[in-house]
């Protein structure tokens, strides 16, 4: 994604990107092999797996 | 929706409004957003699956209060795997602040989320913070940071030279 794009993002209200991010977890319930290859906060709008969790909420969102 | 039906989407106004409620029970003495969620205030949006909270503790005791703090929770309905309490099934982990997460909570940014008032870490702490943990992702998360929040320089600078930090 461009770099103009992503500081488009960045500008967004907060509580649209939370949205946002809501919408990335349910993206990697559909995709859940594609989520899990990807990402670093460099790939943004994919996936930043912060460390901690393994991963209650994300387990319940796969499980639908 | 009761406290603990799982949603799909962040309920992070329950979690800002939980903060809130440990501060006027008197079980923290102040709180912000850390973390992820901290760093998405600042920049575009990127996959996350919990929240921390960091907090100066009331309790200066070895604890810092968490056993309260767990205790007020569950009573409120929340749940609790290891070292996350799940609201809503929504892991959050509360982290008693110290050093320069202590600086990073009591300098944060006040905000209003959905109605509820909460304070997120400024980005020079952010970024700071970040420095001090040095793991691959904290280095990405620099990068983003320096790429897209619009960052007070010379504030960062001092917090770095303040906590005898570098930037990698």
């Amino acid at each position: 994604m461009k770099l103009e794009m992503r500081q488009k993002l960045a500008r967004e209200p907060f509580a649209e990107k939370t949205r946002k991010v809501g919408q990335l977890v349910r993206l990697a319930k559909t995709f859940p092999r594609r989520a899990a290859r990807s990402g670093s906060p460099g790939q943004p709008m994919i996936f930043n797996r912060t460390i901690t969790l393994k991963d209650t909420w994300a387990k319940e969102a796969q499980r639908g | 929706m009761p406290i603990n039906e799982p949603s799909s989407n962040i309920p992070l106004a329950e979690v800002l409004r939980a903060a809130n409620g440990l501060v006027a029970a008197k079980l923290i003495e102040d709180w912000a957003l850390g973390g992820a969620l901290a760093a998405i205030y600042y920049v575009e949006p990127f996959t996350t699956y919990d929240a921390d909270i960091f907090f100066i503790p009331a309790d200066k005791g070895l604890t810092a209060g968490i056993p309260a703090i767990y205790a007020h929770l569950q009573a409120q309905g929340w749940q609790v795997e290891r070292e996350h309490l799940l609201v809503r099934g929504f892991p959050v982990q509360f982290l008693a602040a110290g050093g320069l997460t202590e600086e990073a909570v009591r300098e944060a940014e006040r905000i209003e989320f959905e109605g509820v008032p909460a304070k997120v870490f400024r980005a020079e702490h952010i970024v700071a913070i970040a420095a001090s943990v040095g793991r691959a992702k904290d280095k990405s998360r620099i990068e983003q940071m320096l790429q897209q929040a619009d960052l007070d320089k010379m504030q960062l600078e001092k917090i770095l030279q303040r906590h005898k930090l570098k930037l990698p």
